[in-house]
């Protein structure tokens, strides 16, 4: 059964936790859709492992909503909206792609630039409705440093769990390849 | 004869001018002798050109290559900015243990165990394959010059690597992915730098990787007399001396060689 998590990123390593978490979701070359709202998206492909990359390209798997840069990438597989979409603008991208792709996996980077909008504890409760009843597979960023921010907490109510990326690098069972040889 | 410059006005002279365009060339050296930053001064030439170059890293991070070369060659990071050189790296990060599996958060991965799922953590072609999509990007981007650092480091992860994996290690396996390395680069028409450390150049007897590459490029330390010194040892398609040549680091110039003062 799918679920909506919200995970929790500390700012100080945001970037590379984040590549960590696309590059663990991307290799498996299922379907996905990512919301850029935070980082530009060829700022976050760039940073990806030259074989998930290469290989999200060629199987067409990754599919993207820009909402961030000044003007429309150059990319297979992107919609572009541009930094000033409204919240509606945004939901219907979503829903559109929701329903033409029926995405594996969805991430949404982040929740934090959506702080400050009108309306946004709505949009995001149609959001997660929406993720559930496509039984998409969700990961909504957002930084620890916000997480008694009142649309985080909200968030955090209607999501399935609540995750610390963190505390999750600290359990890991990590690399077992031929660094320990 | 297409020749691509150095990056080193004096090296180049004698070499006819630069290295002949797409053939691979050993820059081979004991520790500290200047290979790496011989190897960024030649992306950072195509850069300036307008040059895409690419630089292969397994031992050690990317930033810090970049900072550590910044005082010689300052206009590096702007040149990395720019996205004229980029880096490859596969060196480990030291958080490298600490990878949560994110997949496993969700139910049905756990359950099914992702049978789709693609890691390349256990595939013992994982070198194969990602110097393959390492040159599929590359020709994608439109990169001419890429430099390997190093051929040592290559043979040794991809040994160590097959032994975690409890698979036998066959030296012909390095000398295959030697021999791909240089006829991709060839086919792409890539001008390549592979970087390989001895402990003595002395010492060292010759191996598969001189025969394969096209040219080598010898740097060494003469500590009795405290200088540094560049042979052309192979060129080929080039009318070149064996004489070792004197070389400095200069801050902010990176190597300088004087072709007027051999050793």
């Amino acid at each position: 059964m799918s679920k909506v998590i919200l995970m929790l990123v500390d700012p100080r390593t945001y970037q590379s936790d984040v590549k960590d978490v696309l590059e663990s979701l991307l290799e498996s070359w299922d379907t996905s859709l990512l919301l850029c709202l935070n980082s530009r998206p060829e700022y976050i492909l760039s940073r990806l492992d030259v074989s998930v990359r290469d290989g999200v390209f060629e199987r067409k798997s990754l599919h993207l909503i820009d909402v961030v840069s000044p003007q429309k990438p150059d990319m297979p597989n992107l919609r572009y909206l541009g930094e000033g979409s409204s919240l509606t603008q945004i939901g219907i991208e979503i829903n559109d792609m929701i329903s033409q792709l029926h995405p594996k996996y969805f991430i949404m980077d982040s929740l934090d630039s959506l702080m400050g909008y009108e309306d946004v504890e709505k949009f995001m409760q149609d959001l997660i409705n929406l993720l559930n009843s496509d039984s998409v597979n969700s990961i909504i960023l957002v930084g620890a440093n916000n997480d008694d921010n009142e649309l985080t907490q909200d968030v955090q109510r209607r999501v399935a769990e609540t995750r610390n990326y963190s505390e999750m690098k600290k359990e890991a069972v990590g690399w077992t390849g031929y660094q320990q040889a | 004869m297409d020749r691509v410059s150095t990056g080193i006005a004096g090296l180049d002279r004698v070499i006819e001018g630069g290295i002949p365009r797409g053939r691979s060339t050993l820059i081979k050296g004991v520790s500290g002798s200047g290979k790496t930053t011989m190897g960024l001064m030649f992306l950072a030439q195509g850069a300036s050109e307008n040059q895409k170059g690419a630089y292969f890293t397994l031992e050690q991070g990317s930033s810090e290559i970049i900072s550590e070369n910044l005082r010689l060659l300052p206009n590096l990071k702007e040149h990395v900015e720019s996205g004229l050189i980029s880096f490859f790296d596969r060196s480990i990060p030291n958080d490298i243990l600490c990878k949560p599996d994110v997949k496993a958060l969700f139910d049905d991965a756990k359950a099914h165990g992702n049978p789709r799922g693609k890691s390349d953590i256990k595939d013992p072609k994982q070198f194969e394959k990602f110097i393959d999509s390492m040159f599929r990007q590359m020709s994608r981007e439109g990169h001419t010059r890429l430099v390997i650092d190093s051929l040592n480091s290559l043979g040794r992860k991809n040994r160590l690597m097959l032994k975690s994996l409890n698979q036998r290690y066959d030296p012909e396996d390095h000398y295959e992915l030697v021999l791909n390395i240089i006829q991709k680069a060839k086919a792409l028409g890539i001008t390549t730098y592979l970087l390989s450390e001895v402990s003595s150049l002395t010492a060292s007897c010759e191996s598969y990787e001189s025969f394969l590459a096209d040219g080598i490029v010898e740097l060494d330390i003469n500590d009795a007399m405290h200088i540094r010194v560049v042979r052309i040892r192979k060129m080929r398609a080039t009318n070149h001396t064996l004489k070792p040549y004197m070389f400095e680091f200069v801050e902010g110039r990176g190597i300088e060689v004087n072709p007027t003062r051999v050793l």
